[in-house]
């Protein structure tokens, strides 16, 4: 593992890693990751896609810092502040929606936390509790307390995951407008290609376990700009890149 | 008014009993009742009362601090549990008297042995339930108050307490109810006040009434605690669970 810090270059994040692997129980070897290497400037949003259970989320705690064990580096800016919104949202269950992103952003203030919340459509769900919310309403709220810490960087691990489409469809509308708003350098994981294509500058496409980096595709138009024939040609390139 | 019917029954079978078996062996309710206000009256029961309360609650504080730092290192870590594990058996099957009557021959008979005896007995219960409440945290929220920086004293009041706080519940409540009946035996072995030692005296003079009189009113007062005091506690750490899927 190597956690190492970028100085004031354009490279927001840069991810190099060599190799991933478990130790079973019985202490044999299970390769999760092969050589990923890519990089991210300020403000790019990177999507990691790829088979099933190739890797993707195990690349992304790596590069959250919640797994050292690797080989290979993690480069950023120390300063920079880190969100991750996780495939399960992680709330405190004993504590309501408004609660959940104070905690996790003290010095929010009430106007920019009510505002926050409006923009999520949690406006009227800020004193529910977990439990009172669906699993769309529940990524919102993980969404809301990424945001509320005004992130450098913004891991997604697979956030339309379990969502039906036209939810799925509403929440990458609302990243599109909060990433774009923001400037915040954001990495997005997930198997949704259709999300991915209309969210990121770069798609980074992995292959089978152990993953291994097999292509980096380049969306060139702004987002919301791509026509339906390029969104279905990128999306193409990415499944014969698979 | 079920409730109320239940005492009802409890106290029309005593009567039943006492006119069956004799003052000797079962004294009526309106003696032990008389009998109750007479040592009322003359200050001694509020004194072996309260010098009972104050070694329940010696022993149970004693007891619950130290179990929960235990319970939860080794709840927490492989090493500390592996360790510690062999003494949690050995204390969990070494009956109360054994420790009571150890406490007073090394120690002496005073309070230090007494609550810590008593101490000794709930420990362990109260180690076990506190390591099974570590070994449930969740993982995930760990990650999660890690990732976004929670200062440790936000940690501790909003992520770890709300979790372990049915486990120090649980354990409060089974410690209680455990506490207070070995602090009668450690005062019936070796304290000359409290609860304890009054029914050694009632025990030794063949005095059922005087022992009903002393019994009751503690054995009220700690029903009183846990219904009014533990309950509570216990329902309002697990609100937020009320109506969870």
């Amino acid at each position: 593992m190597n956690a190492k810090s970028l100085g004031g270059g354009a490279a927001r994040l840069e991810v190099s890693i060599k190799s991933k692997v478990y130790l079973g129980a019985s202490g044999e070897r299970h390769d999760a990751l092969g050589e990923v290497a890519f990089a991210l400037d300020e403000g790019e949003v990177g999507a990691v896609v790829g088979p099933s259970g190739c890797g993707k989320t195990t690349l992304l705690r790596i590069v959250a810092g919640l797994d050292a064990r690797f080989e290979g580096a993690i480069s950023r800016r120390q300063t920079d502040r880190l969100a991750v919104v996780f495939q399960e949202p992680r709330l405190l269950p004993w504590r309501d929606v408004e609660d959940n992103v104070r905690l996790a952003a003290p010095g929010i203030g009430d106007e920019e936390l009510a505002a926050l919340l409006a923009t999520l459509g949690l406006g009227e769900h800020r004193r529910h509790f977990p439990r009172e919310l669906s699993l769309g309403l529940a990524r919102r709220v993980a969404l809301a307390r990424a945001m509320a810490v005004h992130p450098d960087l913004l891991l997604l691990d697979e956030p339309f995951a379990s969502l039906d489409a036209a939810t799925a469809s509403d929440l990458v509308e609302q990243i599109i407008d909060l990433v774009a708003a923001r400037v915040i350098t954001t990495l997005l994981v997930t198997h949704d290609l259709e999300a991915a294509v209309r969210l990121a500058d770069v798609v980074f496409v992995l292959s089978e376990r152990p993953a291994r980096l097999a292509a980096r595709i380049a969306i060139s138009s702004p987002r919301r700009g791509l026509t339906p024939e390029a969104a279905a040609d990128v999306t193409r390139k990415i499944r014969s890149a698979q | 008014m079920w409730r109320l019917a239940s005492v009802g029954v409890f106290f029309a079978c005593w009567q039943i009993g006492a006119e069956i078996a004799g003052p000797r062996d079962l004294p009526a309710p309106i003696d032990v009742l008389r009998r109750l206000a007479q040592e009322a009256q003359s200050g001694a029961l509020f004194f072996h009362l309260g010098v009972t309360l104050l070694r329940v609650g010696a022993a149970f504080v004693l007891a619950m601090a130290i179990g929960a730092v235990i319970g939860f290192a080794m709840g927490r870590h492989r090493v500390a549990d592996r360790l510690g594990d062999p003494w949690l058996v050995l204390l969990l099957n070494l009956p109360a008297l054994v420790i009571i009557v150890l406490a007073y021959i090394w120690i002496g008979l005073n309070e230090v042995a007494a609550i810590g005896a008593v101490a000794l007995n709930k420990i362990p219960n109260a180690i076990v339930i506190l390591r099974e409440g570590a070994r449930s945290l969740d993982p995930q929220l760990d990650e999660m108050a890690a990732v976004f920086r929670f200062p440790v004293a936000t940690r501790l009041r909003h992520v770890l307490a709300p979790q372990l706080a049915p486990y120090f519940a649980a354990a409060a409540r089974s410690g209680l109810s455990l506490v207070w009946k070995i602090v009668l035996i450690v005062e019936l072995i070796g304290r000359s006040n409290g609860i304890g030692f009054k029914i050694n005296v009632a025990f030794q003079l063949f005095d059922m009434t005087l022992l009903l009189a002393y019994a009751l009113p503690f054995v009220g007062v700690m029903l009183a605690i846990e219904v009014f005091l533990v309950q509570p506690l216990e329902r309002k750490v697990s609100r937020w669970r009320r109506g969870a899927a």
